[in-house]
């Protein structure tokens, strides 16, 4: 597991995910109004597939520096108070969270797009891959899709 | 004409070809497929990212399949085909990332 915190950020690649109350107190701020959490969660199926469950490999320390960069980013574009990213490695069955993303802002509308952009952000930067585990007992990386 | 040396095998060298060593880190769809997560290689000094992709594709089919999607990390940082690598860099190959 890779972690760093900060007094204005928490980034952590790897390992159990803390509970949200704990995510939620550590982006919440005097000075702003709105905290917002995402979960990504894993779901049952995809491309009219089953799932069973996902399996997640990352490069730990250029997906930590990677994640800085986009917190940094979406601090100065937003002006948040603090935010926060965790993702979980290994395998993450059905139901089951995979990443946090946490943030804080002085005004709802700014924290509300400062997630979505962090989410992007990590969904084309951040080297974190997933193997999905299928109901019918085969398997495929995301990117192997169509290539077999 | 270049001053020649023999090597220790006996073999000639070009005293003014340095070699350098260079960390390859794998991971996803490459990792299984090369069959480990690291590993050396040997290269010549000046060489550049794009030149060792070239290298790495003679030796790893699996590599040609996936450079046109391969996106290439030196020391934790995306890095362009025309970065020359250094003595102990690290350089990660990755394949379209998928998180969250």
């Amino acid at each position: 597991m890779t972690e760093e915190r900060t007094d204005t950020h928490w980034i952590q690649i790897g390992g159990l995910l803390p509970e949200l109350g704990e995510v939620s107190g550590f982006v919440r701020r005097d000075h702003c109004g709105a905290v917002n959490l995402f979960e990504g969660v894993t779901r049952n199926h995809d491309s009219g597939r089953g799932v069973e469950s996902l399996y997640y490999d990352s490069y730990d320390e250029m997906a930590l520096a990677e994640c800085r960069k986009i917190i940094g980013d979406a601090a100065r574009r937003f002006g948040l108070g603090a935010a926060a990213i965790l993702h979980t490695t290994g395998e993450v069955p059905v139901g089951r969270t995979s990443m946090i993303v946490a943030v804080s802002s002085p005004h709802r509308k700014e924290s509300c797009e400062a997630v979505l952009h962090i989410i992007a952000a990590i969904k084309r930067d951040v080297p974190v891959w997933k193997k999905e585990f299928f109901s019918d007992a085969t398997t495929a990386w995301k990117e192997e899709r169509g290539r077999k | 004409m270049q001053p020649v040396s023999t090597n220790e095998s006996g073999s000639l060298q070009n005293p003014e070809t340095e070699i350098i060593s260079l960390k390859l880190r794998w991971f996803s769809v490459l990792a299984e497929k090369r069959g480990r997560r690291e590993e050396f290689h040997k290269a010549e000094k000046g060489i550049t990212v794009e030149k060792l992709m070239d290298e790495l594709e003679k030796e790893f089919d699996a590599f040609t399949l996936y450079r046109p999607h391969i996106r290439t990390g030196v020391n934790n940082a995306y890095a362009g085909p025309d970065m020359v690598l250094s003595d102990g860099d690290e350089i990660a190959f990755i394949t379209p990332v998928s998180g969250g």
